[in-house]
Protein backbone atom coordinates (compact mmCIF):
# COMPACT_ATOMS: atom_id res chain seq x y z
CA UNK A 1 0.00 0.00 0.00
CA UNK A 2 1.59 3.36 -0.98
CA UNK A 3 1.69 5.84 1.65
CA UNK A 4 -0.34 8.75 1.54
CA UNK A 5 1.55 11.84 0.60
CA UNK A 6 1.98 14.78 2.75
CA UNK A 7 2.22 17.70 0.03
CA UNK A 8 -1.09 15.98 -1.47
CA UNK A 9 -2.65 16.48 1.89
CA UNK A 10 -1.73 19.52 2.52
CA UNK A 11 -2.84 20.90 -0.83
CA UNK A 12 -6.49 19.52 -0.28
CA UNK A 13 -6.05 21.21 2.47
CA UNK A 14 -5.59 24.70 1.17
CA UNK A 15 -7.17 24.10 -2.86
CA UNK A 16 -10.21 27.26 -0.74
CA UNK A 17 -7.51 29.79 0.18
CA UNK A 18 -8.28 31.77 3.20
CA UNK A 19 -9.61 35.25 3.25
CA UNK A 20 -6.11 36.39 3.79
CA UNK A 21 -4.81 34.80 0.87
CA UNK A 22 -7.22 36.22 -1.01
CA UNK A 23 -7.24 39.69 0.16
CA UNK A 24 -3.19 39.73 0.16
CA UNK A 25 -2.36 38.02 -3.09
CA UNK A 26 -2.99 40.75 -6.14
CA UNK A 27 -1.45 40.41 -9.31
CA UNK A 28 1.05 43.14 -8.56
CA UNK A 29 2.15 40.50 -5.19
CA UNK A 30 2.32 37.56 -6.71
CA UNK A 31 4.43 39.23 -9.64
CA UNK A 32 7.06 40.53 -7.06
CA UNK A 33 6.88 36.65 -5.00
CA UNK A 34 7.40 35.01 -8.36
CA UNK A 35 10.53 36.96 -9.31
CA UNK A 36 11.70 36.64 -5.37
CA UNK A 37 11.36 40.12 -4.72
CA UNK A 38 8.74 40.48 -1.42
CA UNK A 39 8.90 43.88 -0.05
CA UNK A 40 11.47 42.66 3.38
CA UNK A 41 7.88 43.61 5.91
CA UNK A 42 5.43 41.80 3.38
CA UNK A 43 7.51 38.43 4.06
CA UNK A 44 5.95 36.60 6.39
CA UNK A 45 2.58 38.09 5.68
CA UNK A 46 2.70 37.00 1.57
CA UNK A 47 4.48 33.44 2.55
CA UNK A 48 1.24 32.69 4.40
CA UNK A 49 -0.95 33.40 1.88
CA UNK A 50 1.37 31.44 -0.42
CA UNK A 51 1.11 28.64 2.58
CA UNK A 52 -2.68 28.85 2.82
CA UNK A 53 -3.93 28.81 -1.20
CA UNK A 54 -3.15 26.35 -3.38
CA UNK A 55 -4.27 28.11 -6.54
CA UNK A 56 -1.89 30.95 -5.85
CA UNK A 57 0.80 28.82 -4.74
CA UNK A 58 0.74 27.38 -8.45
CA UNK A 59 0.15 30.85 -10.08
CA UNK A 60 3.08 32.32 -8.23
CA UNK A 61 5.20 29.06 -9.47
CA UNK A 62 3.97 29.40 -12.90
CA UNK A 63 4.53 32.97 -13.41
CA UNK A 64 7.99 32.19 -12.37
CA UNK A 65 8.46 30.08 -15.16
CA UNK A 66 6.65 32.23 -17.37
CA UNK A 67 8.91 35.19 -16.73
CA UNK A 68 11.53 34.48 -19.76
CA UNK A 69 8.58 34.31 -22.07
CA UNK A 70 7.23 37.39 -20.66
CA UNK A 71 10.66 39.02 -21.08
CA UNK A 72 11.18 37.97 -24.87
CA UNK A 73 7.22 39.19 -26.01
CA UNK A 74 8.61 42.42 -24.35
CA UNK A 75 11.18 42.58 -26.03
CA UNK A 76 9.24 41.77 -29.54
CA UNK A 77 6.58 44.48 -28.88
CA UNK A 78 9.54 47.06 -28.20
CA UNK A 79 11.04 46.56 -31.58
CA UNK A 80 7.48 46.38 -33.17
CA UNK A 81 6.67 50.29 -31.31
CA UNK A 82 9.51 52.12 -33.38
CA UNK A 83 8.26 50.82 -37.01
CA UNK A 84 4.79 51.76 -35.61
CA UNK A 85 6.19 55.00 -34.56
CA UNK A 86 7.53 55.48 -38.26
CA UNK A 87 4.32 54.50 -39.93
CA UNK A 88 2.94 57.31 -37.73
CA UNK A 89 5.32 59.70 -38.50
CA UNK A 90 4.76 59.16 -42.59
CA UNK A 91 0.71 59.17 -42.27
CA UNK A 92 1.41 62.54 -40.54
CA UNK A 93 3.26 63.64 -43.45
CA UNK A 94 0.75 62.70 -46.01
CA UNK A 95 -1.64 65.61 -44.59
CA UNK A 96 0.35 68.34 -44.73
CA UNK A 97 -1.90 71.10 -45.86
CA UNK A 98 -3.29 71.45 -41.80
CA UNK A 99 0.32 72.58 -41.30
CA UNK A 100 -0.09 74.91 -44.25
CA UNK A 101 -3.58 76.07 -43.42
CA UNK A 102 -2.26 77.04 -39.90
CA UNK A 103 0.32 79.04 -40.76
CA UNK A 104 -1.92 80.83 -43.60
CA UNK A 105 -3.82 81.67 -39.94
CA UNK A 106 -1.06 83.32 -38.06
CA UNK A 107 -0.20 84.79 -41.27
CA UNK A 108 -3.63 86.55 -40.98
CA UNK A 109 -4.00 87.40 -37.80
CA UNK A 110 -0.44 89.07 -37.76
CA UNK A 111 -1.38 91.42 -40.98
CA UNK A 112 -4.56 92.39 -39.04
CA UNK A 113 -2.46 93.36 -36.32
CA UNK A 114 -0.11 95.43 -38.40
CA UNK A 115 -2.86 97.37 -40.07
CA UNK A 116 -4.25 98.09 -36.93
CA UNK A 117 -0.96 99.77 -35.66
CA UNK A 118 -1.09 101.33 -39.11
CA UNK A 119 -4.50 103.21 -38.86
CA UNK A 120 -3.77 103.69 -35.38
CA UNK A 121 -0.54 105.44 -35.99
CA UNK A 122 -1.90 107.39 -39.20
CA UNK A 123 -5.41 108.78 -37.35
CA UNK A 124 -3.01 109.83 -34.71
CA UNK A 125 -0.79 111.95 -36.66
CA UNK A 126 -3.70 113.25 -38.42
CA UNK A 127 -4.68 114.99 -35.24
CA UNK A 128 -1.42 116.64 -34.97
CA UNK A 129 -1.84 118.39 -38.18
CA UNK A 130 -4.78 120.01 -37.15
CA UNK A 131 -3.04 121.19 -34.14
CA UNK A 132 -0.46 122.63 -36.30
CA UNK A 133 -3.45 124.17 -38.59
CA UNK A 134 -5.34 125.43 -35.74
CA UNK A 135 -1.65 127.86 -34.18
CA UNK A 136 -1.84 129.14 -37.39
CA UNK A 137 -5.18 130.79 -37.83
CA UNK A 138 -4.70 132.57 -34.33
CA UNK A 139 -4.08 135.66 -34.37
CA UNK A 140 -0.45 137.14 -35.28
CA UNK A 141 -0.77 139.73 -31.87
CA UNK A 142 -1.96 137.27 -29.52
CA UNK A 143 0.53 134.92 -30.82
CA UNK A 144 3.57 136.97 -30.63
CA UNK A 145 4.02 140.52 -29.14
CA UNK A 146 7.89 140.78 -29.78
CA UNK A 147 7.39 140.44 -33.88
CA UNK A 148 4.01 141.81 -33.95
CA UNK A 149 4.17 144.56 -36.79
CA UNK A 150 1.60 146.69 -34.08
CA UNK A 151 4.77 146.47 -31.65
CA UNK A 152 6.94 148.90 -34.25
CA UNK A 153 5.62 151.99 -32.84
CA UNK A 154 6.12 151.47 -29.50
CA UNK A 155 9.65 150.99 -29.73
CA UNK A 156 9.84 153.73 -31.59
CA UNK A 157 8.19 155.55 -28.69
CA UNK A 158 9.84 154.29 -25.95
CA UNK A 159 11.99 156.59 -23.38
CA UNK A 160 15.50 157.31 -25.09
CA UNK A 161 16.40 156.71 -21.87
CA UNK A 162 16.74 152.90 -22.03
CA UNK A 163 20.26 153.63 -23.50
CA UNK A 164 22.23 155.81 -22.48
CA UNK A 165 25.94 154.96 -23.26
CA UNK A 166 25.20 155.89 -27.14
CA UNK A 167 22.56 158.35 -26.50
CA UNK A 168 23.42 161.88 -28.26
CA UNK A 169 21.47 164.08 -25.27
CA UNK A 170 23.31 162.69 -22.99
CA UNK A 171 26.81 162.85 -23.46
CA UNK A 172 27.85 165.39 -20.83
CA UNK A 173 26.09 163.34 -18.25
CA UNK A 174 26.82 159.71 -19.38
CA UNK A 175 30.54 159.59 -19.98
CA UNK A 176 33.23 161.86 -18.23
CA UNK A 177 36.06 160.17 -18.85
CA UNK A 178 36.56 161.34 -22.29
CA UNK A 179 35.17 165.05 -21.31
CA UNK A 180 37.52 167.79 -22.72
CA UNK A 181 37.60 169.56 -19.37
CA UNK A 182 39.10 166.69 -17.40
CA UNK A 183 41.97 166.53 -20.40
CA UNK A 184 42.37 170.46 -19.40
CA UNK A 185 41.66 170.01 -15.44
CA UNK B 1 -5.23 48.29 -47.29
CA UNK B 2 -7.12 45.69 -45.02
CA UNK B 3 -5.72 45.65 -41.38
CA UNK B 4 -5.23 42.03 -41.54
CA UNK B 5 -3.11 42.81 -44.64
CA UNK B 6 -0.25 44.94 -42.20
CA UNK B 7 2.55 43.08 -41.47
CA UNK B 8 2.75 44.97 -37.80
CA UNK B 9 -0.81 43.47 -37.37
CA UNK B 10 0.02 40.04 -38.50
CA UNK B 11 3.35 39.85 -36.73
CA UNK B 12 1.55 41.18 -33.61
CA UNK B 13 -0.98 38.68 -34.13
CA UNK B 14 1.71 35.96 -34.32
CA UNK B 15 3.11 36.85 -30.90
CA UNK B 16 0.42 36.89 -28.94
CA UNK B 17 -1.13 33.55 -29.88
CA UNK B 18 2.45 32.29 -29.51
CA UNK B 19 2.69 33.46 -26.17
CA UNK B 20 -0.77 32.84 -25.26
CA UNK B 21 -0.11 29.24 -26.33
CA UNK B 22 2.92 29.11 -23.69
CA UNK B 23 0.79 30.63 -21.04
CA UNK B 24 -2.36 27.86 -21.93
CA UNK B 25 0.41 24.96 -21.43
CA UNK B 26 1.99 26.58 -18.48
CA UNK B 27 -1.88 27.08 -16.97
CA UNK B 28 -2.46 23.28 -17.75
CA UNK B 29 1.11 22.00 -16.24
CA UNK B 30 0.58 23.79 -12.95
CA UNK B 31 -2.41 21.96 -12.25
CA UNK B 32 -4.84 25.52 -12.14
CA UNK B 33 -7.53 23.39 -13.60
CA UNK B 34 -7.59 21.81 -10.27
CA UNK B 35 -8.84 25.12 -8.90
CA UNK B 36 -11.74 25.60 -11.78
CA UNK B 37 -9.20 27.57 -13.95
CA UNK B 38 -10.07 26.63 -17.44
CA UNK B 39 -6.41 27.36 -19.68
CA UNK B 40 -8.09 28.11 -22.74
CA UNK B 41 -9.43 30.81 -21.46
CA UNK B 42 -6.78 32.34 -19.71
CA UNK B 43 -5.41 31.75 -23.12
CA UNK B 44 -8.18 33.72 -24.51
CA UNK B 45 -8.46 36.57 -22.13
CA UNK B 46 -4.44 36.94 -21.60
CA UNK B 47 -4.56 37.82 -25.54
CA UNK B 48 -7.17 39.67 -25.13
CA UNK B 49 -5.85 42.06 -22.64
CA UNK B 50 -2.45 42.63 -24.49
CA UNK B 51 -4.40 43.07 -27.46
CA UNK B 52 -5.99 46.11 -26.02
CA UNK B 53 -2.70 47.01 -24.11
CA UNK B 54 -0.51 47.07 -27.63
CA UNK B 55 -3.73 48.80 -29.53
CA UNK B 56 -4.45 51.32 -26.67
CA UNK B 57 -0.91 52.87 -27.16
CA UNK B 58 1.43 51.61 -29.62
CA UNK B 59 4.20 53.26 -28.71
CA UNK B 60 4.64 52.25 -25.17
CA UNK B 61 7.80 50.22 -23.97
CA UNK B 62 6.01 47.05 -22.48
CA UNK B 63 8.07 45.38 -19.87
CA UNK B 64 7.71 41.44 -18.63
CA UNK B 65 6.58 42.88 -15.73
CA UNK B 66 3.98 44.26 -17.09
CA UNK B 67 3.13 41.63 -18.90
CA UNK B 68 3.47 39.40 -16.10
CA UNK B 69 0.98 41.23 -14.26
CA UNK B 70 -1.60 41.12 -16.92
CA UNK B 71 -1.63 37.26 -16.74
CA UNK B 72 -1.16 37.06 -12.84
CA UNK B 73 -4.28 39.16 -12.84
CA UNK B 74 -6.12 37.11 -15.67
CA UNK B 75 -5.90 33.82 -13.35
CA UNK B 76 -6.40 35.47 -10.47
CA UNK B 77 -10.18 36.63 -11.86
CA UNK B 78 -10.77 32.88 -12.91
CA UNK B 79 -9.47 32.04 -9.40
CA UNK B 80 -12.36 34.19 -7.97
CA UNK B 81 -14.59 33.22 -10.34
CA UNK B 82 -14.12 29.86 -9.98
CA UNK B 83 -14.05 29.74 -5.96
CA UNK B 84 -17.51 32.22 -6.13
CA UNK B 85 -18.93 29.31 -8.10
CA UNK B 86 -17.63 26.69 -5.63
CA UNK B 87 -18.47 28.30 -2.66
CA UNK B 88 -22.04 28.89 -3.38
CA UNK B 89 -23.49 26.31 -2.16
CA UNK B 90 -21.27 25.96 1.40
CA UNK B 91 -22.94 27.08 4.00
CA UNK B 92 -20.45 29.06 5.97
CA UNK B 93 -16.12 30.09 5.56
CA UNK B 94 -14.21 30.89 7.97
CA UNK B 95 -10.65 32.29 7.26
CA UNK B 96 -8.78 28.78 7.96
CA UNK B 97 -10.70 27.66 4.67
CA UNK B 98 -12.84 25.02 3.91
CA UNK B 99 -11.62 21.84 1.88
CA UNK B 100 -13.71 21.40 -1.78
CA UNK B 101 -15.17 17.96 -2.00
CA UNK B 102 -13.18 15.69 -4.84
CA UNK B 103 -15.48 13.86 -7.06
CA UNK B 104 -12.95 11.71 -8.16
CA UNK B 105 -12.83 10.51 -5.19
CA UNK B 106 -15.22 7.68 -2.73
CA UNK B 107 -16.73 8.53 0.28
CA UNK B 108 -14.85 5.87 2.70
CA UNK B 109 -11.47 7.64 0.96
CA UNK B 110 -12.96 11.06 1.12
CA UNK B 111 -13.58 10.26 5.44
CA UNK B 112 -10.04 8.74 5.18
CA UNK B 113 -8.40 11.29 3.91
CA UNK B 114 -10.69 14.03 5.66
CA UNK B 115 -9.71 11.92 8.80
CA UNK B 116 -5.72 12.52 7.57
CA UNK B 117 -6.10 16.63 6.38
CA UNK B 118 -7.13 17.38 10.03
CA UNK B 119 -4.17 15.18 11.70
CA UNK B 120 -1.94 16.86 9.42
CA UNK B 121 -3.64 20.24 10.37
CA UNK B 122 -3.12 19.83 13.82
CA UNK B 123 0.31 18.70 13.79
CA UNK B 124 1.16 21.42 11.96
CA UNK B 125 -0.30 23.74 14.27
CA UNK B 126 2.05 22.09 16.80
CA UNK B 127 5.16 22.80 15.34
CA UNK B 128 7.18 25.86 16.32
CA UNK B 129 6.28 29.02 14.24
CA UNK B 130 9.92 29.34 12.38
CA UNK B 131 9.70 25.82 11.45
CA UNK B 132 5.92 25.86 10.08
CA UNK B 133 6.12 28.43 7.17
CA UNK B 134 8.80 26.95 5.40
CA UNK B 135 7.00 23.39 5.72
CA UNK B 136 3.46 24.68 4.96
CA UNK B 137 5.50 26.42 1.61
CA UNK B 138 7.16 23.34 1.10
CA UNK B 139 4.28 20.80 1.10
CA UNK B 140 2.64 23.38 -0.81
CA UNK B 141 5.26 22.33 -3.53
CA UNK B 142 7.66 25.24 -3.76
CA UNK B 143 11.19 24.45 -3.86
CA UNK B 144 13.79 25.49 -1.45
CA UNK B 145 15.28 28.86 -3.25
CA UNK B 146 11.74 29.86 -3.37
CA UNK B 147 11.08 29.08 0.00
CA UNK B 148 14.54 30.99 1.43
CA UNK B 149 12.95 34.02 -1.00
CA UNK B 150 9.88 34.21 0.27
CA UNK B 151 10.84 33.81 4.39
CA UNK B 152 13.75 36.47 3.33
CA UNK B 153 16.56 34.04 4.15
CA UNK B 154 19.38 31.92 2.77
CA UNK B 155 18.46 28.91 0.53
CA UNK B 156 20.76 26.77 3.03
CA UNK B 157 18.77 28.12 6.15
CA UNK B 158 15.70 27.24 4.21
CA UNK B 159 16.55 23.80 3.88
CA UNK B 160 17.56 23.09 7.26
CA UNK B 161 14.04 24.79 8.88
CA UNK B 162 12.61 22.21 5.71
CA UNK B 163 14.48 19.18 6.80
CA UNK B 164 14.35 19.09 10.27
CA UNK B 165 10.61 20.49 10.15
CA UNK B 166 9.48 17.28 8.15
CA UNK B 167 11.25 15.23 10.33
CA UNK B 168 9.43 16.72 13.37
CA UNK B 169 6.08 16.75 11.31
CA UNK B 170 6.40 12.62 10.79
CA UNK B 171 6.97 11.92 14.05
CA UNK B 172 4.29 13.77 15.61
CA UNK B 173 1.45 12.31 13.27
CA UNK B 174 3.21 8.89 13.83
CA UNK B 175 2.79 9.83 17.57
CA UNK B 176 -0.72 10.95 16.84
CA UNK B 177 -1.35 7.09 15.17
CA UNK B 178 -1.92 8.78 11.77
CA UNK B 179 0.76 6.41 10.16
CA UNK B 180 3.38 6.89 8.01
CA UNK B 181 3.38 9.52 5.54
CA UNK B 182 5.93 10.71 1.96
CA UNK B 183 6.92 13.99 1.84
Amino acid sequence: MTRPSLSELYRRQTLRPTLSARALLDSETAVRAARGRVVPHECEDVATALAGSAGHADLVRMLRELEPASAELAQALRQQAPAHDLRERISRQAHPRRHDRRGWQWGAIAAIFVAAVALFAARSSVHGLGDQSALAQMPLHAVDGIFGSQMEPRLAQQDLRSDVIFHTDNTDNSDHIFREQLGGG
Amino acid sequence: MGRNSDPNHERLQRLLAEYGSKVRALVASHRLAQHGVDPADIEQEVRIRLWRAVERDRSAAFHASYIQRVVASTVIDALRRAQVRAAEPLPEESDEGVSLPDPTVGPEQSAYEGQHVEQLRRCLAALPERRRLPISLHLQGFALQEIADLIGTSAEAARKLVSRGMDELKNRLRDAGAGEFDD
